[in-house]
């Protein structure tokens, strides 16, 4: 327990907070077996920045984001690189802002959705929504947008243009077809 | 061969220098305290970088396999100069079994993507994701990398990745000493890259899920 409670620093759900009654949902708008973008409602995004105190180098971050699917399993995207505290901390303001003005979320990531790591047995609570267990559904992280177009890249923020990087088009489309 | 020929570095003894006159040196001379010196052949700078891979003999050269990482843009822009430095420090330090140009590529794939320099990231830089304190430790003639090492490197310069993809290529040659001693044994590539990230021994839920993604990518690199 002592190891949890140290790594998990900070963890964020801004679901319930200003989206009480709003739908919850879950849709992946694309795979194929190198990535696959996501449609949900925010109360359904958890962040994390796992302090990695045993590693080598002191004063590591992992970023994570997991994401509550539609069979109430834990699919989680991953930084491929490590932060500083502020840095990661950086991270976790600009897609809590994302997530605070949207309704609708767009997460691209790169990556097999159909690939499950059979042996994953972490769990995480989703406030309002309750524990759930991860399906061992492993993504990289690319992006994450809102329906107004705020968009947070992987590696540039708010920065990057276009958001997300190609060759991402696909959730453009379905913003284009959904009333 | 001679054991002179073999050294790395030499001492160069406190000497003085002769320097414009002022008020701290009035009589136009300094001590320069005792010194490391890098000999010919045992470091690079951005110039003998540049003079390397312009002059470098492709053939026979290893390539990291191309077409492969699609949903990365620039996947396969920098696959010259992984191939030329992996091979270059794979002749250098003569390890078996060699390091793998895949397995490079693959490492760049998870510290940025490809992406030259990852703005969101105070501490590490350029395309591999370089510490300060690597770039530190990678310049010093005294240091743990002191059996070959780089000159005059600065900060910005990792944005450049044909300077920053032979220093990760270094880098992991000396990842794979510290991986051996840790693991009493050569590590594979998960462990180098492991090693590399900092996180061989860590115990972190993000280590297992960073290694499923850098395994995915290499095994796909790997795919026949």
């Amino acid at each position: 327990m002592r190891h949890l409670r140290k790594n998990e620093y900070v963890a964020v759900c801004l679901g319930l907070l200003s989206f009480g009654c709003a739908t919850s949902s879950y849709r992946v708008l694309f795979q194929d077996e190198s990535a696959a973008e996501l449609s949900v409602s925010p109360d359904r995004i958890r962040l994390q920045c796992e302090d990695l105190y045993d590693a080598d180098i002191k004063g590591l971050y992992g970023f994570m984001m997991h994401v509550l699917d539609g069979e109430n399993k834990v699919t989680t995207l991953i930084q491929g690189n490590t932060f500083d505290k502020g840095s990661c901390e950086n991270r976790l303001k600009g897609i809590g802002k994302v997530l605070r003005e949207g309704k609708k979320i767009y997460i691209a990531g790169r990556g097999d959705l159909n690939s499950v790591d059979e042996k994953s047995r972490e769990e995480y609570t989703f406030p309002g929504k309750g524990t759930f267990r991860s399906g061992g559904r492993i993504l990289n992280f690319v992006a994450i947008s809102n329906e107004h177009g705020l968009c947070y890249d992987a590696y540039s923020g708010f920065r990057e243009q276009p958001c997300p990087p190609e060759p991402f088009p696909f959730w453009n489309a379905a913003k284009k077809s959904s009333p | 061969m001679t054991e002179k020929s073999k050294k790395r570095i030499t001492m160069v003894r406190e000497h003085p220098r002769h320097v414009p006159l002022s008020r701290k040196n009035p009589d136009g001379l300094t001590i320069v305290d005792q010194h490391p010196r890098r000999l010919k052949g045992t470091y690079l700078d951005s110039v003998e970088i540049e003079s390397v891979f312009e002059g470098y003999d492709r053939k026979n050269l290893v390539w990291p396999k191309a077409g492969i990482l699609k949903k990365y843009k620039n996947a396969d822009k920098y696959d010259e100069i992984i191939a030329i430095w992996t091979d270059y420090f794979n002749k250098k330090f003569d390890v078996n079994p060699p390091l793998d140009p895949d397995a490079v590529k693959a490492l760049i794939a998870s510290e940025s993507g490809f992406r030259l320099d990852p703005l969101e990231n105070k501490v590490a830089f350029g395309i591999a994701q370089i510490t300060k304190g690597t770039l530190k430790i990678l310049q010093d003639p005294a240091g743990e990398a002191k059996e070959f090492t780089f000159d005059k490197i600065r900060q910005k310069d990792l944005r450049d990745p044909s300077i920053a993809i032979p220093m990760a290529a270094r880098w992991l040659f000396r990842k794979r000493d510290t991986a051996e001693s840790k693991l009493g044994r050569a590590p594979n590539a998960e462990e180098l890259i492991l090693e590399y990230k900092g996180l061989l021994k860590s115990r972190s839920q993000y280590k297992e899920k960073a290694l499923k993604k850098f395994r995915e990518d290499y095994a796909a690199l790997k795919k026949k």
